[in-house]
C-alpha cells in the first residue's frame, strides 16, 4: 500500500506552472527524497499533498484513500523555514501544537517534555521562543511535528540550520521511527545528505518529474562510470574527450564521469603521467552527479 | 470549533500579556481626559496672575459700569469652582481713566508696550456715540477677555440709556437679569437627567473611544497575521487547521482583548460616571448608564468584526507595514468620514443625512451609536442597521476570507488589486 499517491497533478499560479502532472508514489514504511533544485516545485507538491493548496487538476490519495483533512491527523509537517509563536513559551507552544492535531492538553505536555529532553532542550522549556537559537528552534519545530505519533512525516529541509552533532540526532530519530514503520518523505535540494537515507527518489526540476524509482534501480542505470582522483599536478587529463565526459574538479581532487564505453585503465595512464596519483577509485555515481547531470541535460 | 477557540485564546493571552496592553489601558482614558477637560482648567488655572487693564472713558459712570459688569463676568456667575481644585476665576485690576486726550492714549500704548499694563479700552464720547471702541493689549487672541468686555459695554451702554429714560437702579438690574435655558432630553417619554451640552460631551467621547478602540484593534489583528506571516508559521498552522478557522481565531481573540479593556474601562470609569465636570466653564453630568455602555459594546464587536476581516485580508496580502500604510487609508476611510459628520450627527440626530449615514454599514458602528446616545431613534431604524451591519460583516468575511487563504501562502511581491480579485476567485 502507498502512504501518499499523487495523478498527474498540476498547479499553476497565473502563467507560472508550478507543478505540471507529476506522478508519484510513496511506499508505506519507506523513506521517500523529493529532491530537485530550488524553485524545482517541491513545497508547492506538498502543499497540494496535505490540502494547504487544492491541485487544480489530478488526484491526491493518503493511506489508500481520496484525500480528506483529517487524513492530516496522521501527519506531521516540518516546514522549510521554521514557523513559531515567538513570544510563546516553548511548552506552551507545544501543548498548542499538540492540541491542533487533536490531543489533550496534559498529554501534549507530557510528550512535549518527553520530546524535549531527548532532542536536549529539556532544560529551555519555560523560555520564550525568541530566546532559543535557530538551531534549538529548529529542533522545537521537529518536536512540534512528531507530538501527535503521525505514520508520515513530512521534512522539508530538515537539516538546515543544524550542527553536524543535531543533525545526527535528528537523523538517528527519524530513523528510528521509520523502523517503527512510519514512512518519510524528504524533500532536499542538499542530495549528500539524504542519499544514505532514502530508499526511493522522486527528482522534479520546473514542476515535473525527471527521474523516479529506488536508488538502487538508478544507480545502477548509470552504472559504476565514475571516478574518484586524488591527485597532485597537472590536470590535463581532464581534457581528453576521447575518456572524460564531465568532471567536477576540486584542486586536488576531482570527480570524473567516463565518456560512455571509455576504458578507465586508459585514464589512470594518463593521470600517472602528469601526475602523482593518491587515489584512483572506480565509484557509483552520487545523487549529485546525476542530479547534476539529469538537471543539466532537461534545461539544455 | 475547538481549533477556533485555541487561536482565539492564544490570541487573547497573548495580548492581554504584553505590556502596550495594560499602557492602552490606562493611557487611551488618560489621553481623552487630557484633550477634553484638561485644556479647560489649565486656561483657567494661568489667570492666576493679576492682569491689569485700564478703560479710557470720558464718563465716569460708564466706566463704572463696565467694570462692575466685567469683573463679574465672565466666568464665575456660572462656573462654580471644579471640585477639588482651588481654582479661581480670571483676576483682573481694572483702572478708570478720564482724560482721553491723544497724549494720553500714547502714553497707554507705551505702557502697554513696557508692561506696565496688560491692555486698555479706548473708549471716548464719540466712539462710544458710533458704537466703536478699540482695546489694546499685548495679546490679541483672548477671545475670553474680548467677549467679556464687549458684553460689558454693551451692558453698560444699556444701563445709561435706560438711566436716561428714567429708570430705577433696582428696575435695571431686574430687566438685565440673565436668563437662564436649562436643556434636558425626553427619553421614552421620560425627561432625561442629562442635559444638552452634557449629551454632547458624553456621545463625542464615547464616540471618539469606540473611534480609537475600533480602528487600534482593527490594526492589530492587521499587524499580527503580517507578524505570522514573516515568521512563516503559517504552513505550520495550515496543516493542522484551515486559514477559515485561522482568521476567526485571531478575529474573535483580538475581540475578547477589546471588550475586557472596554470592561476594564467601564469599572473604572463608573464611579465618576455621575460626576459633574466642568469643561470650557460649563459643567455637566457624563451620561454612562449601562444600555450606553451594552451598546457601546455591541457597536464595538460588530464595528470591530467589519473592518478586522478587512485588515485580516490586508495584513495577509502584503508583506510588510509599509506595503500596508497605502491600503490601510482605503479601510480608514469610512471610519474617517463618520467622524467627520459626528457633530451634525450630534446635533441633528433626525436628520435625512443622519439617518442615512447611520443605515451605511460602514459607518453604522460610530453614527447609529450616536444617534442612539442622543436621540434613541425609531427601534425598526436601529434594527435595520444592525441587520444591514451583521449581513455586511458575513460578507466580507466571506470576501476576505478568500483573500486571506491565498495571501498568507504568498511572499515576496506586493500584489497588485487586481490580483487580490482574481485571489477571491480561486478555487
Amino acid at each position: 500500500m502507498h502512504t501518499v499517491e499523487l495523478q498527474q497533478v498540476r498547479k499553476s499560479y497565473d502563467k507560472f506552472i508550478a507543478v505540471n502532472d507529476l506522478s508519484l508514489n510513496i511506499a508505506r514504511g519507506s523513506i521517500f527524497g523529493l529532491l530537485g533544485p530550488n524553485g524545482a516545485g517541491k513545497t508547492s507538491t506538498i502543499r497540494m499533498m496535505i490540502g494547504i493548496t487544492v491541485p487544480d487538476s489530478g488526484e491526491v490519495r493518503m493511506f489508500g484513500e481520496p484525500f480528506r483533512r483529517d487524513h492530516l491527523k496522521r501527519v506531521g509537517y516540518l516546514p522549510e523555514t521554521s514557523g513559531l509563536y515567538k513570544r510563546m513559551k516553548v511548552s506552551e507552544q507545544l501543548i498548542l501544537f499538540g492540541q491542533l492535531r487533536g490531543l489533550s492538553a496534559t498529554d501534549a505536555a507530557a510528550r512535549g517534555k518527553k520530546w524535549c529532553e531527548r532532542m536536549e532542550i529539556g532544560s529551555w522549556m519555560d523560555k520564550k521562543t525568541e530566546e532559543l537559537s535557530k538551531g534549538m528552534q529548529q529542533k522545537m519545530q521537529f518536536i512540534a511535528t512528531l507530538l501527535h505519533d503521525p505514520e508520515f512525516l513530512i521534512m522539508d529541509e530538515p537539516f538546515s540550520g543544524l550542527d553536524p552533532v543535531n543533525a545526527t540526532l535528528l537523523k538517528d530519530v527519524l530513523l528510528e521511527l521509520n523502523k517503527e514503520g512510519r514512512t518519510i518523505l524528504f524533500s532536499t535540494h542538499r542530495m549528500d545528505q539524504v542519499e544514505k537515507l532514502c530508499s526511493s527518489i522522486c527528482l522534479i526540476n520546473r514542476g515535473e518529474a525527471v527521474l523516479q524509482g529506488t536508488l538502487k534501480e538508478i544507480k545502477g542505470r548509470y552504472g559504476r562510470n565514475n571516478v574518484q582522483i586524488e591527485y597532485e599536478g597537472a590536470d590535463d587529463f581532464l581534457h581528453e574527450n576521447g575518456l572524460v565526459q564531465s568532471f567536477n574538479n576540486y584542486g586536488n581532487y576531482v570527480e570524473v564521469r567516463m565518456a560512455p564505453g571509455a576504458d578507465s585503465q586508459k585514464l589512470l595512464q594518463m593521470v600517472a603521467r602528469g601526475s602523482r596519483i593518491n587515489k584512483f577509485e572506480l565509484v557509483e555515481p552520487s545523487l549529485e552527479d546525476i542530479f547534476i547531470d539529469t538537471v543539466g541535460k532537461t534545461d539544455a | 470549533m475547538h481549533n477556533i477557540f485555541l487561536f482565539a485564546r492564544r490570541e487573547y493571552l497573548e495580548t492581554v500579556r504584553k505590556k502596550s496592553f495594560i499602557v492602552m489601558t490606562i493611557l487611551l482614558p488618560a489621553l481623552m481626559f487630557g484633550f477634553t477637560v484638561l485644556p479647560s482648567m489649565m486656561a483657567s488655572k494661568k489667570s492666576g496672575e493679576m492682569q491689569h487693564l485700564v478703560i479710557a472713558t470720558s464718563d465716569q459712570q460708564f466706566g463704572n459700569d463696565v467694570r462692575d459688569k466685567f469683573m463679574e463676568t465672565p466666568a464665575e456667575g456660572k462656573t462654580p469652582p471644579i471640585r477639588g481644585s482651588d481654582n479661581a476665576s480670571r483676576r483682573f485690576d481694572v483702572q478708570i481713566d478720564t482724560n482721553v486726550s491723544q497724549q494720553e492714549q500714547d502714553a497707554l500704548t507705551q505702557k502697554v508696550n513696557v508692561h506696565d499694563i496688560d491692555g486698555y479700552l479706548w473708549a471716548p464720547a464719540d466712539n462710544l456715540a458710533q458704537r466703536k471702541l478699540s482695546f489694546r493689549a499685548r495679546t490679541s487672541s483672548d477671545f475670553e477677555t474680548q467677549g467679556a468686555l464687549s458684553s460689558a459695554v454693551r451692558e453698560a451702554l444699556l444701563r445709561q440709556s435706560m438711566r436716561k429714560h428714567g429708570a430705577s437702579a433696582d428696575e435695571i438690574t431686574a430687566a438685565l437679569k440673565p436668563v437662564d435655558i436649562d436643556t434636558k432630553k425626553i427619553e421614552n417619554g421620560k425627561v432625561s437627567e442629562s442635559g444638552g451640552l452634557a449629551m454632547f460631551f458624553t456621545a463625542l467621547l464615547l464616540m471618539i473611544m469606540l473611534y480609537v478602540t475600533i480602528l487600534m484593534y482593527s490594526m492589530s489583528v492587521m499587524r499580527s497575521v503580517l507578524e505570522e506571516k514573516n515568521s512563516r508559521i503559517f504552513e505550520v498552522l495550515l496543516s493542522a487547521a484551515t486559514p477559515k478557522q485561522l482568521m476567526a481565531g485571531k478575529i474573535l481573540g483580538a475581540a475578547a482583548v477589546g471588550l475586557t479593556q472596554i470592561a476594564l474601562w467601564t469599572v473604572a470609569a463608573s464611579p465618576f460616571a455621575a460626576q459633574s465636570i466642568s469643561m470650557y466653564g460649563e459643567q455637566f453630568h457624563l451620561n454612562l448608564s449601562v444600555a450606553n455602555m451594552i451598546f457601546f459594546a455591541v457597536f464595538f464587536i460588530l464595528g470591530f468584526l467589519l473592518y478586522s476581516a478587512l485588515a485580516a485580508a490586508l495584513g495577509s496580502a502584503v508583506n510588510s507595514e509599509q506595503e500596508a500604510q497605502q491600503f490601510q487609508f482605503v479601510i480608514m476611510m469610512p471610519l474617517i468620514v463618520s467622524v467627520i459628520f459626528m457633530t451634525p450627527v450630534i446635533q441633528q440626530p433626525h436628520s435625512t443625512l443622519a439617518t442615512v449615514l447611520s443605515l451605511i454599514p460602514f459607518c453604522a458602528p460610530l453614527l447609529m451609536y450616536t444617534r442612539i446616545l442622543v436621540e434613541t431613534p425609531p427601534a425598526w431604524q436601529i434594527a435595520l442597521s444592525l441587520v444591514l451591519l451583521v449581513g455586511t460583516i458575513y460578507a466580507m468575511l466571506a470576501i476576505c476570507s478568500r483573500i486571506y487563504r491565498i495571501g498568507i501562502l504568498m511572499y515576496g511581491k506586493r500584489p497588485t488589486l487586481p490580483e487580490i480579485v482574481k485571489w477571491m476567485k480561486y478555487a
